[in-house]
């Protein structure tokens, strides 16, 4: 047996793998007679076992167990708010499409409708304040805040398309607990809500515009 | 979301957890993470040898393996699966650290110029702290092609099918650059006098 091929059995051995009888011997047989190889093999082994015993780093102070449930909750929120954001993005085109819009197409003053089912409220004048018959409502409950956010994204989207006539929203949970992400996508809509009643309110479909330039 | 039922906690079995969690109840994965965070955040250390960027490590491949789940067999041990994510999540770490992966052969150890040479200390047990932190040092500073695969053998015990396919190399790839770590190791230690090697 050569130093190569003995050193290939020592690696086997290494990884694990049983060496047959006849490997096992024929090693043996190189090993008492080549120094080299005898301590390749020893200090390969010594290497091996020390390597084992290096002790594992300390714990993360952080509990990776906490810490990855409240990510997982986030990531659920996120993805539920991109669809909101998409959705932001469609009205935000839209919104501009309509405030470009000759000032003459527009009525002059909002006459506030309302036919949205109860209970709603329009956004910009309720945005903290507690649902109504709601006083010992949770502080927070994130699929209740989630489903505002997207109710009002949906609505106020679906205003500035014009398939509903105002603005309308359902009072938002508590939002104290809110995670920074969620208020600041509620910043958001109030901000384009403002804008929508402002300028656009009351918002007349096409079919209502040429209704009444028909008289 | 569902609640874990009382007196479950302590019997449950790594797959009723993953079934639990399939059904969408995160305090069932939140016990699994509880189980191996210890040696999830481990293999990140190794792999990763930076405390802040193992912790990452270890939350994404906890978030990648929650995605996964539907995809996880569960004849197969739940551990092996979590740390073959983690060893791909740090794969990818390190990819996006843009370092440069050198050469074996070209390479000396960067600790070496810490290691003693022909020092061994008067008592055993120094010695053996000594000899265990060079070899430390020494598997630290293995480039990442051969550190990897050597870390995940020798310190996770995966196996090189599962080393293969977390690092996405053929098995046979693998075994040899476990090969030619130990083989570069035991060099670097002869040449720093913790191994002796006839001439």
């Amino acid at each position: 047996m050569t130093c190569d091929e003995a050193e290939t059995l020592i690696q086997k051995e290494l990884d694990g793998e049983e060496l047959t009888q006849a490997e096992r011997r024929a090693l043996a047989a190189h090993l008492e007679r080549c120094p080299r190889c005898s301590s390749l093999r020893t200090g390969l082994s010594r290497l091996v076992a020390a390597v084992k015993e290096l002790p594992l780093p300390a714990a993360p102070e952080v509990d990776l167990a906490r810490s990855a449930a409240r990510a997982l909750r986030r990531r659920r929120r996120r993805v539920r708010l991109a669809v909101g954001a998409g959705l932001a993005a469609a009205a935000a085109g839209l919104l501009l499409l309509l405030v470009l819009r000759p000032a003459g197409s527009r009525p002059a003053r909002p006459p506030v409708g309302s036919t949205a089912p109860p209970p709603m409220a329009s956004a910009p004048s309720a945005p903290t304040s507690a649902p109504p018959g709601a006083p010992g409502q949770p502080a927070l409950n994130p699929e209740a805040a989630l489903g505002w956010l997207e109710t009002a994204w949906e609505r106020a989207a679906a205003r500035v398309a014009g398939t509903l006539p105002t603005v309308e929203v359902p009072l938002p949970p508590e939002e104290t607990a809110w995670p920074d992400d969620l208020l600041q996508t509620a910043d958001a809509l109030r901000q384009l809500t403002r804008e929508v009643g402002a300028r656009i309110l009351p918002f007349t479909t096409p079919k209502e515009e040429t209704d009444r330039r028909n008289g | 979301m569902k609640q874990t039922p009382p007196g479950r906690e302590e019997r449950a079995t790594d797959a009723q957890l993953v079934a639990d969690t399939r059904n969408g109840n995160l305090d069932a994965f939140q016990q699994l993470v509880t189980r191996y965070q210890a040696r999830l955040f481990g293999l990140c250390y190794r792999l990763l040898g930076r405390y802040h960027d193992a912790e990452d490590a270890a939350q994404e491949a906890l978030l990648r393996a929650y995605r996964a789940l539907d995809r996880y067999d569960p004849r197969r041990p739940f551990d092996r699966w979590l740390l073959t994510i983690a060893a791909r999540c740090c794969v990818s770490m390190l990819r996006r650290r843009r370092s440069p992966e050198p050469q074996l052969e070209r390479n000396r150890p960067a600790a070496e110029a810490h290691l003693p040479h022909n020092s061994p200390g008067p008592a055993a047990q120094a010695q053996a702290r000594e000899f265990a932190q060079a070899v430390a040092r020494a598997v630290a500073a293995l480039p990442e092609p051969y550190r990897l695969p050597f870390v995940l053998f020798h310190q996770e015990e995966m196996t090189h099918e599962e080393i293969a396919q977390a690092l996405d190399l053929p098995p046979g790839t693998v075994k040899s650059r476990v090969h030619r770590a130990r083989k570069h190791l035991y060099r670097h230690l002869c040449d720093a006098g913790f191994l002796e090697e006839p001439l």
